[in-house]
């Protein structure tokens, strides 16, 4: 019967344990029925969702962090598995009158090629625009922009890859950027991830209270929380705010709007750091927003490690 | 203070009882209207011992199984005290308003 309390959180088990089964016992003479086991495991559950009483602002404030930064990592996860299926990046594309081999860095392709001779840009777009179309690709309308850095451009997709291909008159070339679109998984699975790790974050979080709480030096590891909550803070608002930027940008999405550019990442877009004149570059990169939550990650273990609880249970009073 | 809760503490404050015994307690406390399940029972217990409202008076093994007696704190009994006095001014002013009530009831009117 034992096997019933693996729903209730280890503190509850290690300190009532036995009385809960003693009790159930007692109340059904021996032979508890299916609907009063099944109780007793759902009210165990719910014990784990239950911050501790004692300093409630102070719990309840390091369960809501964790509920967030939960979500957001869970966010992470779950749009990082929705990019394993985004679509391989082509080798070559036709770029003006010929078939050209494209850089391929991370998750972008870029691609250039020099007007055909005594070609202006309206000539050269239409060119790459049917040749595209020849290949296989949907192109969509051409478009133009004046000032600085005028150009002639339209976006083309195939395959679940988006090209943007812009004609620039000052330089007489052709560029080619292109990145892969969204699966119809992703957005599902960002959304299952960001449910899970609210789940999860909350449920660490009350545990993590109720350890804190009932430990010899509580004052030690609720600071190391603290600072670890800190840390993993910058790159989960980072994160959040480049993933809503990705899902809901206009047109165009830009090189460095992707979330998971260089595999798993839970931190700002470099999109987003220029965007925000973060310094990217010399003063913060987006590699510094993937360590800052692995030192916060330590330090919250650390947390925990330390926390170790006062005693067994009250002794017994004489 | 939610009602089972009260009622705990009102059962463990004329002697310490076990889980079982505060189940049929509080039970009977509150004709029957209240059934604690061993699950919110040992939770409420958790809380409580939390806040410093309750103590263990001691333990037993009978029939090979562990009984914990609980006992109501001083702090517990003072908490007690004020909830009932509480209780009691809100159910004197529930009472004295009613009279106020106008109508073939009876009341001022």
């Amino acid at each position: 019967m034992n096997r019933l309390l693996v729903a209730y959180p280890a503190r509850l088990r290690r300190k009532h344990g036995d009385e809960l089964i003693a009790t159930l016992v007692e109340m059904t003479d021996g032979r508890p029925p299916m609907s009063d086991r099944t109780r007793l495991v759902l009210d165990g559950l719910r014990e784990r969702f239950r911050p501790p009483v004692r300093r409630r602002p102070m719990a309840l404030l390091a369960a809501v962090f964790a509920l967030l930064v939960g979500g957001a990592l869970g966010a992470a996860a779950g749009s990082w598995l929705g990019t394993l299926s985004y679509a391989e990046l082509p080798a070559t594309i036709p770029v003006g009158e010929k078939m050209t081999h494209v850089n391929v860095a991370d998750r972008y392709l870029w691609a250039e090629a020099a007007f055909p001779s005594g070609a202006d840009a309206a000539y050269a777009v239409e060119q790459s625009r049917r040749a595209l179309a020849a290949d296989g690709w949907r192109p969509g309308p051409i478009g133009s922009r004046e000032g600085v850095l005028t150009n002639v451009h339209f976006a083309a997709e195939q395959g679940g890859v988006r090209l943007d291909v812009y004609a620039y008159p000052s330089l007489g070339t052709v560029t080619v950027a292109g990145w892969p679109t969204r699966p119809a998984s992703y957005v599902p699975l960002t959304i299952a991830g960001t449910l899970l790790g609210l789940l999860a974050g909350w449920l660490a979080g009350v545990a993590l209270a109720h350890r804190i709480q009932a430990a010899r030096r509580p004052l030690r590891s609720g600071v190391l929380l603290t600072m670890g909550l800190a840390l993993v803070a910058p790159s989960a608002v980072g994160f959040v705010a480049s993933l809503w930027s990705y899902l809901t940008v206009a047109d165009p999405l830009g090189t460095g709007g992707l979330v998971h550019a260089q595999g798993f990442a839970f931190g700002p877009t470099l999109d987003f750091m220029r965007v925000y004149d973060m310094g990217e570059g010399w003063y913060l990169t987006p590699s510094d927003f993937q360590q800052l939550p692995l030192y916060g990650f330590a330090v919250i273990a650390l947390a925990a490690i330390l926390a170790r609880p006062r005693y067994e249970y009250e002794a017994v009073a004489q | 203070m939610q009602e089972p809760t009260f009622l705990i503490l009102t059962a463990l404050a004329a002697q310490p009882l076990h889980g079982y015994g505060i189940v049929q307690s509080v039970a009977t406390l509150s004709d029957g209207e209240v059934k604690l399940r061993p699950g919110t029972l040992y939770g409420a217990l958790d809380r409580l011992d939390q806040q410093g409202l309750i103590a263990v008076d001691r333990e037993e093994q009978v029939d090979g199984r562990l009984r914990r007696y609980y006992r109501l704190s001083d702090h517990g009994a003072v908490v007690l005290a004020s909830q009932a006095e509480r209780l009691r001014s809100r159910a004197a002013l529930a009472e004295r308003q009613l009279g106020l009530r106008p109508g073939p009831a009876g009341g001022a009117a």
